[in-house]
């Protein structure tokens, strides 16, 4: 077992007195590696990556860098995981200060990073650099976030995470704001920096086709909950929880069939009980007690029926959910 | 509804923005050219004003009795006062003191102001909430009134106008400045700044300062407009400039008496108020139009 | 999914060199385009390729802000494009109705959807008891419940406004709709939800759409024919099974090559 970089231990987070996350818990391990959170909206997906951020703190259970709790990090402590967890935004329009050019972006963060030291013509070329490793010319130091592509802007962004020398990059919906060809450039690009700097990704996203070529391990999020995590293939191939089994149906297939609801999406969460049972298309009287999530083969799922859906998921189908 | 009306079918994103902007844009730039180039004038005349005026020493302590309260006439284009005093000569040198009491009040309130907005707006939590209630302790006073009353507390003259009207108007600044420092402090790109362990103090001046100075600079020439008003106010009821320097209220007290009489005396200090406060306005105005966020940019 | 377009009939919306102009600069450009009853038509492209602003020229409101529209868009045989706001009004209703990408915000904050959905039917003459069982009809097609029209837009979720809008469009038994990204704001699940919903009542009351789309997986699902554009041009123009899988067109094969896809390892 490779020692973990990040991790999260039954951590349950809160704004104010509602809690939105409860009792998650994530590894992340040297790189080159990748894990993938996926969850719709109010899914507490983002939540989770400000807790890693150190943005928020937990209401109970523990942010762990290496052997230290977060929580309890000197000044230099946290000043040093800053630079080891670094974000880049969905939105490089919103990312990026609009007042300052690329060049003094990329200067700024080099002045936080072990490169601080640079002065002159060595930062300059320092710069070309990171913008180099990015696929930009460094002809576009002087140009403001708004005088460039949306593509070009999300490039500044992880130039500007890369600068500090980080060893995990926290991905937030990193292409759901580009155009297609823009985005599998930019995937393709990510996937090139992960091997090369040996990153750890945790990509944060809706969009499970963008999942695959990035991480290696996925954790699927409903209403708070981690209810289904493993290794990505198999969670996409076979799932084992509906809701899981709900998000793979429901993706547009090119030339195929028109995505398949599975039971009905426009439902809440319940309060009680397992969440998702509200909309459930094979939930059954034991689902007002919340499931535990469990170990089922090489992953862990929350559903007391995990083993009917993986084995069959034709189940799924043709129910609706009682109402 | 069938039809969405226009505004709300527009896709939110900038290749749009352009469309409707550019309306914004021509009217905000027609006006604040108009006021631009009357308050050049204005400026580059008080500026001069020792050379281009033919009685400089009337503004500065020089009567002249024996041509007193004549017409407007070829020597004196806007006519002369009780004691002689040429009002053109006033008028211009008018400017000076206005400008000037503009410059100070303005600078002062955005130094205090802004500065501590800004601090409010990026900390928040228990030190917005102080700042705000202090600046609102402020803002309960009808500011005429808190000015009239430290006009009279302390000797009234041209520096305690400027100090009295600063007092009820760096509040304003705060406000403003508090609400745009927090509105960006929530914007993306500061938590990547956060992200990268940058100090506060060099978040606030590097990232939150510069952005939130667009409204406050529109705020500023607008504000322009009603401290000339404040300050006429003021010296009008004889608490702020005194005899001999020319300020355009302080003429227009002079002359309030003698209006039927010889109406050039108060009529054109009036007058240069009048041009100099809408001057300034539309110059905000102006601004304002250009730049309004709602139109789809700040930038 | 119909297999093709039924051409013995008169297309419903019909397309000549339509071009949207904003001062020197072509937006986007329509040579020809026919849509007939029962079809869907999908304008696919990235952003600034001219197909959102070629779908609002067609519903008629291609020239506010500036815009310049010329050529020809006929729909029942009005011409929209200089069409007088009271054969708009009548175009639109009948014959034609925006769903859009962000349906609460094209839905009068101010109203409740009850009176909403009747302001919308009394414009069209339809009024009492009849816009009532219009109504109460539409709403069950579009499985919402009957409450709903006590609330306001911002009390209801995206996937129910999104579903209200679609059963205005019922209750007004439009010919055609006309929907605007009509899922991007949606969580997947609920998109899913939503095509399926559209797709279901195209084939029950012989529906057109013209639907604009960044997406083209999605587009791929619903449509019967492709209209690929590209910096306000058309490039390329087919059945769904032409464009797909013998693209001419350079770019129509870049845009397919770039859909990430699930199961495909790097």
């Amino acid at each position: 077992m490779t020692a973990d970089l990040l991790r999260v231990d039954g951590v349950t987070l809160s704004y104010g007195k509602r809690a939105v996350v409860h009792d998650v818990s994530l590894a992340l391990t040297k790189g080159p590696t990748g894990v993938a959170l996926v969850g719709e909206s109010g899914s507490g997906k983002t939540t989770v990556a400000r807790a890693l951020l150190g943005m928020i703190g937990p209401t109970s259970g523990r942010v762990m860098f290496g052997e230290t709790d977060v929580s309890q990090f000197t000044r230099s402590e946290r000043a040093a995981y800053r630079r080891t967890v670094q974000p880049v935004f969905q939105d490089g329009t919103e990312a990026l200060d609009p007042r300052m050019s690329v060049g003094k972006a990329l200067a700024e963060a080099l002045s936080v990073s072990p490169d601080a030291h640079l002065r002159g013509a060595a930062k300059a070329r320092r710069i070309a650099e990171l913008l180099d490793d990015v696929g930009l010319s460094s002809g576009i130091v002087d140009r403001l976030p708004h005088q460039i592509s949306g593509g070009q802007r999300q490039r500044v962004c992880i130039a500007r995470a890369l600068a500090v020398r980080p060893q995990v990059l926290l991905l937030d919906e990193p292409t759901s704001a580009l155009d297609v060809t823009v985005q599998s450039k930019i995937l393709e690009l990510l996937r090139r920096l992960q091997q090369e700097h040996s990153l750890t990704y945790l990509l944060i996203t809706h969009n499970l086709a963008i999942v695959e070529s990035l991480c290696s391990y996925t954790a699927v999020m409903f209403a708070g909950r981690v209810v289904e995590q493993g290794p990505t293939r198999e969670v996409l191939m076979s799932p084992s929880h509906p809701y899981t089994a709900s998000l793979i149906a429901a993706l547009p297939r090119m030339g195929g069939q028109i995505p398949t609801a599975v039971g009905r999406a426009d439902v809440g969460f319940a309060d009680s009980g397992c969440s998702f049972r509200m909309r459930c298309p094979i939930a059954v009287d034991a689902c007002v007690s919340s499931p535990e999530l469990a170990s089922i083969g090489g992953r862990h799922v929350s559903c007391f029926r995990a083993d009917d859906v993986m084995l069959n998921p034709r189940i799924l189908n043709s129910k609706e959910a009682t109402p | 509804m069938t039809i969405i009306p226009p505004e709300e079918l527009v896709p939110n994103d900038e290749r749009f923005a352009f469309l409707t902007l550019a309306r914004g844009r021509l009217r905000g730039q027609k006006l604040f050219a108009a006021g631009a180039i009357v308050l050049l004038i204005i400026i580059v005349m008080a500026l001069l004003a020792p050379w281009i005026t033919p009685y400089p020493q009337d503004a500065q302590g020089g009567v002249d009795p024996v041509n007193s309260l004549l017409a407007p006439n070829g020597q004196h284009w806007f006519g002369t006062d009780q004691v002689g005093r040429d009002v053109y000569t006033r008028v211009v040198f008018g400017a000076r003191t206005s400008l000037f009491i503009v410059f100070s009040v303005l600078s002062l309130s955005v130094l205090i102001g802004v500065t501590l907005g800004v601090i409010a707006g990026y900390a928040g939590g228990w030190i917005r909430d102080v700042v705000m209630r202090v600046t609102d302790v402020f803002l309960a006073f009808p500011a005429l009134l808190l000015s009239l009353a430290l006009c009279i507390v302390l000797q009234p003259d041209l520096k305690t106008a400027i100090l009295a009207i600063t007092v009820t108007w760096w509040p304003w600044y705060t406000r403003l400045a508090a609400g745009v420092a927090a509105s960006i402090s929530g914007r993306a790109y500061m938590d990547a700044v956060r992200a990268l362990g940058i100090s506060p103090a060099r978040a606030v001046f590097r990232h939150v300062l510069p952005n939130s100075l667009t409204p406050v600079i529109v705020q500023l020439s607008l504000d322009a407009g009603g401290i000339i008003l404040t300050a006429a106010a003021l010296s009008f009821l004889g608490l702020g400039a005194q005899e001999p320097t020319a300020e355009w209220g302080l003429m227009v007290a002079q002359g309030q008496d003698l209006f039927t009489t010889a109406y050039w005396v108060a009529l054109f200090p009036g007058l240069a108020i009048l041009v100099a406060a809408f001057a300034f306005n539309m110059l905000g105005e102006g601004m304002r139009t250009a730049l309004d966020p709602r139109r789809g940019f700040t930038s | 999914m119909t297999a093709q377009a039924a051409p013995t009939a008169r297309p419903l919306i019909s397309v000549r060199d339509m071009r949207v102009t904003y001062g020197d600069r072509l937006v986007s450009h329509l040579p020809e385009l026919d849509v007939y009853e029962g079809e869907c038509v999908a304008l696919v492209g990235e952003s600034g390729s001219g197909k959102t602003s070629a779908l609002l020229a067609i519903l008629g409101l291609g020239d506010f802000s500036g815009a310049h529209v010329a050529g020809s868009v006929l729909i029942n045989g009005v011409n929209v494009v200089d069409a007088t706001q009271a054969q708009l009004r009548r175009v639109h209703g009948t014959a034609i109705t925006l769903v859009s990408q962000s349906p609460q915000a094209a839905l009068n904050p101010t109203m409740r959807l009850g009176r909403l959905a009747k302001l919308a039917l009394k414009q069209h003459g339809v009024r009492g008891r009849e816009a009532n069982a219009r109504i109460g009809d539409a709403l069950s097609r579009v499985v919402l419940p009957n409450e709903i029209l006590k609330r306001y837009p911002h009390e209801v979720s995206g996937g129910q406004a999104q579903r209200f809008c679609i059963a205005l469009a019922v209750a007004l038994q439009v010919q055609c709709i006309a929907a605007d990204e009509p899922t991007s704001a949606l969580d997947v699940t609920v998109q899913a939800e939503i095509l399926r919903l559209l797709d279901e009542l195209r084939r029950e009351r012989n529906m057109a759409m013209v639907l604009v789309s960044h997406d083209l997986a999605l587009v791929s699902t619903l449509a019967d024919r492709i209209v690929v554009m590209k910096d306000g041009e058309v490039v390329e123009i087919g059945s769904r099974d032409e464009v797909l899988h013998s693209p001419k067109a350079d770019y129509t094969r870049e845009l397919l090559a770039a859909v990430p896809v699930l199961g495909a390892t790097s």
